[in-house]
């Protein structure tokens, strides 16, 4: 099945709806839980299509026919410094652990090196996500701090972990 | 123009230590800051230079407004010495569900030579503790370029620790600069 990366379309905004309104989802991806409308969620679309220092992709998969799975990132892009923020989810809990989050990293590096000609991508994932961190690590990612007790969680704090990659060239 | 002296979302709003105190910043503390912000510009995450303009419409805009707010965004201090203004800072990006702010700091260019600026910024970044608390922060943390090693100097006599080592992250000058992040646990 291909993976494809390409601009998202206002056309996705009922499944950035759901996403974002996806309490697990949330925690997953260390991101606040926002229900979301589709109105809302159409006025995120553009306004992070539009942001000038972001790379905004959707994940589609291509088979009977091309569906979005999730959301790739390239964030606060420092054109100077040729830094970017990476993050990605899969929204669709059943293309989950499916192998196809290595594929999506090594094309949005790509795209990060190659077509926005960065040095270096960072992200931040939470110390307790092993299996992203082990992902992250055999892509080349090295750690470069943890931030102790960063993060509220239900049970009291979670570290969040440094990691980066710098282009080869 | 005149802003409120205390800050909606603190138990309290000033903080002392010897002859040191940190209270709300004013309006007319303005334009004393844009001119150290563009003199110091290489140690800041400001890509231009300042105008009075721009600098009016920030403070009337932007940092009046987060006296009034439950959960600001940044609240900003003036650090005065014997009533003098000799800097400011305070808390900025903060995260209120993860109980954690990124420390801000700035002292008068005229007082930026290494020994003024360790005891100075010692000084400080105790105070900033008292504010978190006041806060009910969990933890504070800042995000230095690796430019002048004494410029850490108050972060380590504050016992703040070196969480991360972030590699040729930012260019100044034509050169790929580290940025370090300090922390504290409240």
């Amino acid at each position: 099945m291909n993976v494809i990366l390409k601009r998202i379309q206002i056309e996705d905004a009922p499944k950035i709806a759901v996403w974002k309104s996806d309490a697990d989802l949330s925690k997953l991806i260390l991101s606040k839980h926002s229900p979301t409308s589709l109105a809302e969620a159409r006025v995120w679309v553009k306004k992070n299509s539009e942001d000038q220092n972001q790379s905004l992709l959707g994940i589609y998969i291509d088979g009977e026919k091309t569906e979005i799975i999730g959301v790739s990132r390239l964030m606060f892009i420092d054109y100077e410094s040729l830094v970017a923020e990476f993050g990605f989810y899969i929204g669709e809990a059943k293309w989950r652990g499916k192998g196809f989050g290595k594929r999506v990293l090594r094309m949005t590096l790509d795209h990060a090196f190659n077509d926005l000609k960065l040095r270096k991508v960072f992200l931040r994932v939470a110390h307790s996500n092993h299996n992203a961190i082990k992902l992250y690590e055999n892509l080349g990612f090295v750690q470069e701090g943890i931030l102790e007790q960063h993060l509220k969680t239900e049970s009291g704090f979670a570290d969040l972990v440094y990691m980066s990659i710098f282009d080869k060239k | 123009m005149t802003f409120p002296a205390e800050y909606k979302c603190l138990e309290k709003s000033e903080f002392y230590q010897a002859e040191f105190k940190l209270t709300p910043i004013q309006y007319s503390d303005r334009i004393a800051i844009m001119n150290w912000r563009n003199e110091q510009l290489k140690y800041l995450r400001q890509g231009t230079i300042l105008t009075t303009d721009i600098q009016n419409r920030y403070f009337r805009e932007v940092v009046l407004r987060n006296f009034g707010e439950i959960s600001p965004k940044q609240i900003l201090f003036r650090f005065v010495r014997n009533d003098r203004l000799i800097g400011y800072g305070g808390l900025v990006h903060i995260d209120w569900d993860n109980f954690n702010a990124e420390i801000s700091f700035l002292l008068d260019t005229l007082l930026n030579q290494e020994d003024e600026h360790v005891l100075l910024g010692t000084i400080f970044f105790s105070l900033i503790q008292d504010l978190a608390k006041s806060a009910k922060l969990h933890k504070i943390y800042t995000y230095g370029y690796d430019l002048d090693a004494y410029r850490f100097a108050p972060l380590i006599n504050n016992k703040y620790k070196l969480e991360a080592l972030l590699a040729q992250h930012v260019k100044i000058e034509q050169e790929y600069i580290a940025v370090k992040i300090y922390s504290k646990i409240i």
